[in-house]
This record gives C-alpha cells, structure tokens and sequence, in this order.
C-alpha cells in the first residue's frame, strides 16, 4: 500500500532540521576512522585502475574444494558442540548460511585487509 | 571514482553505525561495500554509481543481521536482544545504543541531534533505510527503490512510517 501525501511544511521542516543535525554528526567521526575510510577508499580505487585480484585464483582448484570442506567441517562441529539439543531442524539452513555465505568474497578480500592492518602498523 | 566514494563514505559510514550500533562493524561493512562496488558495478554508467553502492551496504547490512542470527543459534547465546522488524520479520528493531542512550533521555537533555540519531537507530531497518536514503542521501523515490530492492510503493510507505514515528519520538525538539 502506498500511504505516501505530499509533505506538510512542517514536515519539511522537520526533514531540513533533521538532515542539517546528520550533517553535522559527520563531524564527530573521529580522525583515525577517517583516515581508516580514506585508505580503504584508496585502496579500492587502486584495484579498480589495476584491474583487481583475485587471490582464489592463486590456488588450485583441488586446494579449493579441501578449504571449503574444512569449513563445512568446522562449521557442522561447531554446532554439534555448542548446540544444546543436538542439531535442529533449522540447524542445516544456518549450516549453509555459514559455510557458504560469501566465504569467497572473504577469500578475495583477504590481501586487502592484511594491507590496511600492515598499513595501520606502520602508521601506529 | 574516488570522488564518488569520497562523498559517500562518511554517510555510509554513519548508516551503518546506526544500523548496527557498533563502529568498528560499521567500518567493516562499508569496506566491505566500496570493495564489492569496485568489483561488481565501477564500470557502470555513473548516475548508477549511487543507487548500487547503497544497494550493496544496505545487503551487506541485511548479511550483518543475518550473522548475528546465527551466532546466536549456533553458540547459544541469549536471545531476545533484538526486537523484530513487525514489517519484515527481520530482527531489527531496538538495536542497543552502544552509549545506553535512549531517545527520552535527550529528550530531556535538550540533545536534539543525539536524539535524533537515537531514534534513528530505533526505527525498523526498512524504515531507517528509507529516510537515510531519501532525506539524508536525498535520493529519488525510484533510486531508492532500487538501492532498497522493492517497489517505490514500498519505499513512499517506508519512508511516511519512518517520518511519523520520528516526527512522534522528537515532538519536544520542534516540527
């Protein structure tokens, strides 16, 4: 149901005073999250004019297919030991969510983030 | 490229905070998004960059969400912090204020800007979404649509929702 009127003037008003205090919150983010965002932010252009990478491709695909099943493995012990009741029904959608939900974009991202953690070490 | 990212990062940075209450995931989610964007759409025409650079944090915060509903079936831990979206079945409502801040408490301390982003914080996600992109981002209702992935029907009544129960949790500060 679309339950969208046209605003009131006091509405806009209110949306312009809400929008100018956000505005200023930006000015509370503190200087070592800006400076994090800014590298991050370079970074990911870098890779873009660079044509990306791809670390996955680094490795063979059988190496491939034994990183995944140690992940399903961990994941499905993990559950058996913390999970009270054994596994439940819901237990096989979680185990999918967790052992394949974007474990490979992580895999991909994995150089960028040992490149922030070494550029933060260098500059802490 | 990094002019376009430039002048997103900061309120990206700040919608996630309040979607998650946490600024350490916050930062995360939207390293995780500019380098998804990077990957998947750069080289899309750029009156689509915004669109679907906010498509992205707005999933990587749904997978957020969706993580922490694991973490807490898997390990057992106690439930019930979260309150759950009414709209979309979503755990989403009442996130902790990481400080303990409640809007009725700036209420009284005359603190409108920290009220506001309080009560922010306790609009469902779909709402909050709506507002952050709509008044804050100022996109149209149709990039909204798009960055939201539903229809601009759903996006107008998002939105209305969200202004009322702002405009109803911040009366004392004004219109």
């Amino acid at each position: 149901m679309n339950t969208e009127r046209p605003e009131s003037d006091s509405e806009k008003e209110f949306v312009q005073r809400a929008k100018q205090s956000l505005d200023e919150g930006l000015n509370r983010i503190p200087p070592q999250t800006m400076t994090r965002l800014r590298k991050t932010r370079r970074e990911a252009v870098r890779q873009a004019e660079s044509g990306g990478f791809d670390i996955a491709s680094w490795f063979p695909a059988p190496m491939k297919a034994l990183a995944t099943a140690a992940v399903a493995v961990l994941a499905l012990s993990t559950a058996l030991h913390f999970s009270p009741g054994g596994l439940t029904s819901g237990s096989g959608e979680e185990l999918e969510l967790v052992a394949s939900a974007e474990d490979l974009e992580l895999s991909e991202d994995l150089e960028f983030y040992a490149w922030l953690a070494e550029e933060e070490l260098d500059a802490g | 490229m990094d002019e376009f990212l430039a002048s997103v990062e900061q309120r990206a940075l700040r919608m996630a905070e309040f979607a998650t209450g946490f600024e350490e995931d916050a930062m995360d989610l939207v390293q995780e998004a500019m380098m998804a964007w990077v990957r998947r759409y750069s080289h899309k025409p750029e009156e689509e960059w915004r669109p679907l650079f906010f498509r992205i944090l707005q999933n990587k915060i749904r997978d957020w969400y969706r993580r922490q509903a694991v973490k807490r079936r898997v390990f057992g831990l106690v439930g019930g912090l979260f309150g759950r979206d009414e709209e979309q079945g979503q755990t989403v409502e009442a996130l902790p204020d990481p400080k303990g801040r409640d809007p009725e408490s700036h209420l009284q301390n005359s603190d409108s800007s920290a009220a506001l982003e309080s009560a922010l914080r306790k609009l469902p996600l779909r709402q909050r979404e709506a507002f952050l992109l709509r008044a804050w981002e100022e996109m149209s209702v149709a990039d909204t649509a798009r960055a939201m992935e539903c229809s601009e029907g759903s996006v107008k009544t998002h939105y209305s929702r969200a202004l009322a129960a702002l405009r109803e949790r911040l009366k004392e500060h004004g219109p």
